[in-house]
């Protein structure tokens, strides 16, 4: 049955457990929560960006640093999550050239498998097919779809982060996929050679 | 998505347009056109469930990964709290202060007190409503609409009671939405509608609001609603003497579903303290589909005014320069 996004759900997770009473008025989150969220998005962000956590971790760490240190105007901050994520792409440009190649042993794809729960062995093959694929993206296109659709920004998020026209994140995002697609179609992504 | 900021024609339907489906990023016009076009050609439909399968997948990568960021670099975590933190307790203290002396110039102590109960009482009220969703006009009051606080209590017959209080006697279930991962927010009373209404809002986990209207009208003949908003999908409709209206900026899809069920718990709507009298049927029916309308057609964006972050940093009092990214 083809799928209809008119009726398609997947988006909304069901939320469990909460009543009016638990949520009227809605509980703030705590600043520690939020800077987790926030560190967990630009760990996996970084992650399958660069796809070895070594060199991930570094990124995310050598962001944080530049955030806390340098950051004076904090009032100035209005949209915490851009700003670290905008960051983290500086960082990443700035030291891209200078990071060294160290490759993990362990794939990417293996490593995000023992990272998550056990999925379904369908369920499996398609994220090692795709994670598998993502690396072999140009690293402009990775970016913009794991933006999109890994951390569900907008384009124009996306745009800010990267610090492109919004034009330029849609073409790198429908070229990204497309070429995901036939990656993962095809089957062949072990391949296939990285194109930088 | 528009096409203000790419300049893209929309006589057709493009890659980008394709994308956008499966984001969810395009709006209710232009959406029909691409599904459509999706209808007509295999290939392209190919695409996007491919498309769509990846993002579904990137989406269980995500969940996995909520909380990658638990254990690392604790003592830069901490920092980071601490200087947002701060840098949050400036900015209250400095809308308390603002607050605090324009009031006692211009009202005295009396408004001042009120300001500060404001900030104290009503900051998640205050945070949850903004930026506002367009607001019906008839009945409910437009942008004159004037709120007072109220929770709505987690206990049914609570809050039948508190409907009916504010319904003229008029109530109903309302409805359990969280399997369209929607949590309740609360419920207000319209202070100073053409006739006693009522707003629940329910928001999703990234704070997109709907807002549920709920008024009570006497005239059989009444139109129910005309609507003053900026792009705002909403729905509206009449079951007897209770007339709806739904805002919201999500898909006409996911809001019709949100009716429906409003519908179904409406269908019990009775006055809460007498025996229930034979309803007259309002001028729609109650298995109607409801009508569906664009608050403003020319608004191609309805979510480029979304400030999808808003509520994650409180509003200085002062106008800042934004900080730029280092």
């Amino acid at each position: 049955m083809p799928w209809d996004p008119l009726t398609d759900e997947t988006a909304a997770d069901p939320v469990d457990g909460l009543d009016f009473a638990e949520v009227a008025p809605p509980r703030r989150r705590s600043v520690d929560e939020e800077v987790l969220d926030h560190v967990s998005g630009l760990r996996r962000y970084a992650l399958l960006l660069i796809g070895d956590p070594d060199d991930a971790d570094d990124l995310v760490q050598e962001c944080l640093v530049r955030v806390i240190a340098q950051t004076r105007n904090w009032n100035g901050v209005k949209d915490v999550r851009a700003y670290l994520f905008t960051t983290l792409h500086n960082v990443f440009v700035d030291g891209h050239r200078r990071r060294r190649t160290r490759r993990t042993e362990v794939p990417i794809e293996t490593v995000i498998a023992d990272l998550l729960a056990p999925p379904r062995q369908q369920d499996w093959v398609e994220l090692r097919d795709l994670v598998a694929a993502l690396q072999l993206l140009p690293k402009e296109q990775r970016e913009v779809v794991l933006l999109v659709g890994l951390e569900g920004m907008s384009y124009l998020e996306a745009a800010n982060v990267l610090q492109v026209p919004v034009g330029t994140v849609m073409s790198r995002l429908s070229r990204g996929r497309e070429a995901l697609r036939r990656l993962t179609t095809h089957g062949s992504t072990a391949r296939l050679r990285v194109v930088k | 998505m528009n096409d203000g900021p790419t300049g893209r024609d929309r006589s057709t339907v493009d890659e980008a347009d394709l994308h956008a489906l499966v984001d969810g990023q395009l709006d209710d016009g232009r959406k029909a056109a691409v599904l459509a076009r999706l209808l007509l050609d295999r290939t392209d439909r190919e695409r996007v469930e491919a498309y769509r399968r990846h993002r579904v997948a990137l989406g269980k990568v995500r969940a996995g990964l909520e909380r990658y960021g638990e254990g690392f670099a604790p003592e830069l975590q901490r920092a980071l709290a601490d200087r947002l933190a701060a840098a949050r307790r400036r900015a209250s203290i400095a809308r308390v202060a603002a607050a605090g002396l324009a009031a006692s110039l211009v009202l005295g102590l009396g408004v001042a007190t009120v300001a500060l109960w404001r900030e104290r009482v009503q900051p998640t009220i205050a945070i949850a409503y903004e930026p506002e969703l367009a607001v019906p006009e008839f009945t409910f009051g437009g942008s004159f609409a004037r709120y007072s606080g109220g929770t709505l209590e987690a206990d049914r017959e609570r809050s039948l009671a508190w409907l009916a209080s504010h319904l003229r006697g008029q109530t109903l279930d309302l409805p359990d939405l969280r399997e369209l991962g929607l949590k309740p927010v609360g419920g207000q009373v319209l202070d100073e509608a053409q006739a006693p209404a009522v707003r629940i809002a329910w928001a999703d986990e990234r704070g997109d609001r709907i807002d549920l209207y709920i008024g009570v009208v006497t005239s059989q003949g009444e139109q129910a609603f005309t609507l003053a908003g900026e792009g705002h999908v909403s729905l509206h409709w009449r079951q007897g003497p209770l007339v709806f209206a739904l805002v919201g900026r999500t898909g006409s899809a996911k809001l019709l579903k949100v009716a429906h069920a409003v519908m179904h718990g409406a269908d019990t709507a009775r006055p809460a303290t007498a025996p229930p009298p034979r309803v007259e049927p309002g001028p729609v029916a109650e298995d109607a589909r409801p009508i569906r309308a664009v608050a403003d057609p020319a608004a191609k964006d309805p979510t480029a005014k979304i400030e999808p972050t808003a509520p994650l940093v409180e509003p200085a009092v002062a106008k800042e320069a934004p900080a730029k990214p280092l």
